[in-house]
This record gives C-alpha cells, sequence and structure tokens, in this order.
C-alpha cells in the first residue's frame, strides 16, 4: 500500500482516476495547479483504494492524495 | 482648406524632423507587431497588448499645438515645472496616472506588493542557504554588466540602471532607472519588458545549452519537511523588512510593498489578498503596460544611446542566466550530484516565470521529479537579493 502525496501546494485541477481502478506508472493521475502552471501526479502502479480530494480542493505540500494499492 | 491641418496625425509627418517622422512610422509598426506577438501567445500579452496599442496610438495621434509645436493628447513626462504640470494634467488624459503613480514608482511598488501575496517564503526558510546562493550567483548580470555599460560610455547611473535588468524584474527596473537615470528610464523599462518576455523563450535553450539531459532529470530528494508555520514567515518578513529597511532606506518602499503583501497572505486576510492579487496587480500590470506603451512617443525615446541599451540589456540577462546555472552546479557538486542544476535559472528572479522553466525543462526529461518548491526558494531569494542590489545601487552612485 503506497499513499500518493502532494508535492507541491496548489489547486486540484482534474482527478482523472476512480476507486477500484488498475492504474500503471504512466497514468496522469491527478493534475494540480500551482502558481498557473499545471502539474501531473503519477504514482506507482496498483490499484485505487481511496481518493482524498476533489477537483477544485486546495492542497498543501504533502496532503495525502489518494492510497495505492 | 489645408488638409495637412484636418489630418493633423499624417500632416505632422512631414512637418517634423524626418528622423522623427521616420521613427514614429516605425514605432507604429512596432506597436502593431507587440500586439500581434502578444495575441499569438509569443510574448506576455498582458504587457504586450496594452503597450503595443499605447505605442502605435500615441505615434499615429500626433497633432499640431501650435504653428511650430507638436505634441500629443496622451502624456507629457517632459513636464517639470508645477504651472505645466497643471496644464499637462487637464489636456493629457493618461497625465494623472503617470504623474501620480509612475513617476514616484507607486506602481512599481503596487506589483511588488502582488509578488510579494503570489511569493511563499516558506520554500526560502526551507532551503536557505541553497537559495540564497543559487540567488547570489544569478545576479551575475546585474552586478558584471554595470562595469562594461560604464566602459561603453554611459554614466554611473545608466550603466546601473540598465544593469538592473539583468534582476529580470520589470518594476525593479523601473524603479532603479527612474532614481538613477531619468532621464532614459522609458527605453530601459521598455527594453526591460521587451527582453523579459523573450526570456522565456530563450532561457529554456540556455539551460538545454549548459545542461547535460541526463542532469537535467536529476531527482533533489528531501527529507526535511513542509512545517515552516504561517507565523514563522511573518516573522520572517518582519525582520527582513526592517533589517533591509535600515540598511537601504532608499530601496524601503520595495522591501515594504514585497513583505507586507506576504504577510498580509500568511496573515490569512483573505479579502486583502484576494484585492491585492485579482485588482491591485492586474490594474498595476495593465496601467504599465500601457504607460509604457504612450511613452514610446518617437520625440521622447529617440536618443542615441537606445542601441547600446538594446545590447546591454541582452548581455545583463544573458549573465544572470548563466551566473544562476553556475550557481546550480555549485550546490550539486556541495550535494554529491544529489541536486538539479536546472534550479539555478531560477534564481533570476523573474518570479514565478522562471521558476516554471525550470520546472518545465525537468518535466520534459524527466516527468516524475518535482522541483518547483526548491526554484520557488531560489526564485523569492532572487527577488530578495535584487532589491538589495538595487538599493545598494542607488545609495552608493549619487556618492560617486
Amino acid at each position: 500500500m503506497a499513499e500518493l502525496t502532494s508535492e507541491m501546494a496548489g489547486k486540484v485541477q482534474a482527478v482523472n482516476i476512480k476507486v477500484g481502478q488498475m492504474i500503471t506508472e504512466d497514468d496522469e493521475l491527478f493534475i494540480i495547479e500551482a502558481m498557473k502552471m499545471e502539474n501531473v501526479v503519477y504514482g506507482d502502479p496498483g490499484v485505487v483504494k481511496e481518493i482524498f480530494v476533489k477537483v477544485g480542493d486546495k492542497v498543501e505540500e504533502d496532503d495525502l492524495l489518494a492510497i495505492i494499492e | 482648406m489645408n488638409l495637412s491641418n484636418v489630418f493633423q496625425g499624417v500632416g505632422t509627418l512631414f512637418y517634423q524632423d524626418p528622423q522623427i517622422a521616420i521613427a514614429r512610422v516605425v514605432l507604429i509598426a512596432i506597436g502593431i507587431l507587440l500586439v500581434w506577438l502578444g495575441k499569438r501567445g509569443t510574448l506576455e500579452p498582458l504587457i504586450m497588448i496594452p503597450m503595443g496599442f499605447g505605442m502605435l496610438a500615441v505615434n499615429a495621434g500626433v497633432l499640431f499645438f501650435s504653428a511650430t509645436k507638436t505634441g500629443t493628447l496622451f502624456v507629457d513626462p517632459l513636464v517639470s515645472d508645477t504651472d505645466g504640470l497643471m496644464n499637462a494634467l487637464q489636456i493629457d488624459f493618461l497625465q494623472p496616472i503617470y504623474t501620480l503613480t509612475f513617476s514616484n514608482s507607486l506602481i512599481a511598488c503596487i506589483v511588488f506588493m502582488g509578488i510579494g501575496v503570489l511569493a511563499d517564503v516558506g520554500n526560502v526558510l526551507r532551503y536557505p542557504f541553497t537559495s540564497m546562493l543559487i540567488a547570489l550567483f544569478a545576479e551575475l548580470g546585474t552586478i558584471a554588466t554595470f562595469p562594461i555599460a560604464h566602459a561603453l560610455g554611459l554614466s554611473y547611473g545608466e550603466s546601473a540602471a540598465i544593469a538592473i535588468v539583468g534582476s529580470a524584474d520589470g518594476p525593479m527596473v523601473l524603479f532603479a532607472s527612474l532614481m538613477l537615470a531619468p532621464e532614459l528610464f522609458v527605453p530601459i523599462t521598455v527594453i526591460a519588458y521587451l527582453y523579459l518576455s523573450l526570456t522565456y523563450g530563450g532561457y529554456p535553450f540556455l539551460v538545454r545549452l549548459l545542461i547535460p539531459k541526463e542532469i537535467r532529470g536529476t531527482v533533489v530528494k528531501t527529507s526535511k519537511k513542509n512545517d515552516v508555520t504561517s507565523g514563522e514567515k511573518i516573522a520572517f518578513d518582519v525582520i527582513a523588512c526592517t533589517i533591509l529597511s535600515l540598511l537601504f532606506p532608499v530601496a524601503a518602499p520595495l522591501f515594504f510593498s514585497f513583505f507586507l503583501g506576504n504577510a498580509i497572505k500568511e496573515a490569512g486576510i483573505v479579502k486583502y489578498t484576494q484585492m491585492i492579487e485579482d485588482v491591485f496587480l492586474y490594474w498595476a500590470t495593465f496601467f504599465l503596460g500601457l504607460m509604457l506603451g504612450v511613452l514610446c512617443e518617437a520625440s521622447t525615446i529617440m536618443n542615441p544611446k537606445v542601441l547600446i541599451l538594446l545590447i546591454l540589456g541582452m548581455l545583463a540577462l544573458l549573465l544572470s542566466g548563466i551566473g544562476g546555472i553556475i550557481g546550480g552546479y555549485v550546490v550539486y557538486l556541495i550535494n554529491g550530484k544529489k541536486f538539479n542544476p536546472t534550479i539555478g535559472i531560477a534564481g533570476v528572479s523573474c518570479m514565478p516565470s522562471t521558476a516554471k522553466i525550470a520546472q518545465h525543462e525537468v518535466t520534459a526529461v524527466n516527468k516524475r521529479a518535482v522541483i518547483l518548491q526548491f526554484a520557488m526558494g531560489a526564485s523569492i531569494c532572487g527577488v530578495i537579493t535584487s532589491a538589495i542590489i538595487t538599493g545598494i545601487y542607488v545609495s552608493v552612485i549619487p556618492q560617486l
């Protein structure tokens, strides 16, 4: 089980995964907008267990985004 | 009926000095070009569309004030006596903006307040040594251009003003050139903003040229948690503002604006934060672009020194970019190759653009590498070091 955290403070612009979805390491899981710049969040391959943020949420650095199993 | 008196914009072209008349036509063409490049996104549209429009309109709309005097209804930047100013305020529609916000640097300070609201000094406090070292290296252009400019025949004040272009900080250049080279502040500031737009296109090439691909993708591991509290950040703002203002009173308005903006954000005053970011900052950016365009009237901007300034401005930004990357390499070597030297470019303080360029170039090689927090730290430090150097120039040069 791996906790996926945000590497930067910003606003969640897109959530491209659903709970239960199988992901690979190349999937673009989240897009976080920081300083008017879109940053893609990638994760380790696995199954999405839980998602903690939704579009429009403000996140801080190290905030938990999702748990990947 | 004399047609050149009816259509005076054209009529004045034949009356004026041929040099000025040709410059007017060229500046109209440049204005149109800037609007087009702004629309295409090649240059920053927020500045370039108002600036291009101002430039073309002010050079087209020249009329006869009397049989021997031509002028415009936009602004008179050269007016110095009170009576003349009262006249200009009633005739020129942009004179109030110029007199009340430009000639006293208020507009530069408002932009600075906006930058303060956008900045997160937490990254500076987390990596103070790295950020400061990179920012100091990235001042290479602001320092090294000064003696070069002086050797080319510019006065001390003019040399310092054009060297500040290397800080890649528009409002700083405006502030410095108004204090140090008031007679050349229009061309210097216009050149600064033009080049700043071009650095978005140019710096990525500099990064790719100076940093091999395999190093550019380096992931920077950090053990430090993001645990700087807002109270600590405000304490930093207060202390830095007090000390820097004590040391460099001439640049105190800049320090005050930047740190106040930052403290307002960290104090969580949402209404003020929104007001400064959404209203003040955009208002100031709009009028900055517009005024710079309008000030590019042929008869005021024509100066033989403009050509030298064009070259020196470019040199200053190039040297700062190289300096920043050298700084990045220094940290890379100190940290046993576990640092990404691309972050160095962010030390050139065009906040947050250069930090974004750094992240963008790193992502292009390694999409999982996130270096934005280091880059922002270096960028904010760059703003502070640039303000310090401006403070030194403005205090020392009148003593020379």
